[in-house]
């Protein structure tokens, strides 16, 4: 029998899950007007993967680690549906710039103002921004 | 073209725009989860709707902006409307509002 003083609760068996946060890559062009169309049609195929993922992790959170996480990531699908910044992102994008740099100008835009507000929970949402950041155009490949 | 009756452009109708001024009672203001519930009530309605707050108008159907505006508890606003449907569209928005925008 072995003694001594118990230092965990017991051990965990599972599945390892390595989450790497690989920067995506773009090439920043500038968008020709014939091609505008097929650019906008790109920045919205990116919010709807992005939508669709979420919606399954947090669908998956909800059950595995804890609703309050889910609620978090559920809440990135409603900022980036909010469509007076997806106006704003696809007027840049009319102008010829390139979706990922459009999406990037406007979300730093918001990045900065909820740093710059004196509350610490509205500063905490621009984590969350930047989260959105990193994540919309990950599954994207340009064509 | 002699006998012929231009018709006059029919002039936009407007609205009459209406607003109410009010305090926020619940005790996170306009955050995340309050600012969903707000924004998800009032996109459905036609009108602009806005909020005046500290000399901004921020644009009620947009989290993001409501976010930034940083409406916090005790924050006297005024909520505006205008529209087809400003009425109801102000109605539902300022009951949102008085309820504590679904906090418990």
């Amino acid at each position: 029998m072995l003694k001594g003083i118990p230092v965990s609760d017991g051990i965990g068996i599972g599945t390892v899950r390595i989450i790497k946060n690989k920067e995506v890559k773009f090439d920043d062009r500038v968008i020709p007007e014939n091609e505008i169309e097929s650019e906008l049609g790109r920045f919205h195929s990116a919010v709807d993967v992005f939508c669709e993922r979420t919606k399954i992790m947090a669908e998956e959170m909800e059950q595995s680690v804890n609703p309050k996480e889910a609620e978090i990531i559920k809440g990135h699908i409603q900022m980036i549906s909010d469509p007076f910044m997806i106006g704003q992102i696809e007027d840049q994008i009319k102008n010829g710039t390139c979706a990922e740099t459009a999406a990037e100008n406007t979300l730093n835009q918001f990045i900065e103002m909820f740093s710059a507000v004196d509350d610490e929970l509205t500063q905490q949402r621009a984590t969350d921004v930047s989260d959105i950041k990193k994540e919309t155009f990950k599954n994207t490949a340009r064509h | 073209m002699r006998g012929r009756v231009l018709r006059r452009p029919r002039r936009k109708r407007r609205f009459k725009m209406v607003s109410k001024q009010l305090t926020v009672t619940n005790s996170q203001g306009f955050h995340m989860r309050p600012a969903t519930v707000f924004v998800n009530a009032v996109s459905k309605y036609k009108s602009n709707i806005t909020i005046k707050f500290n000399g901004n108008d921020v644009n009620a159907k947009s989290l993001m902006n409501l976010i930034a505006a940083c409406i916090k508890f005790g924050s006297n606003i005024e909520v505006v409307a205008e529209g087809e449907d400003e009425e109801a569209a102000l109605a539902e928005a300022v009951q949102l509002i008085e309820a504590g925008l679904g906090e418990e």
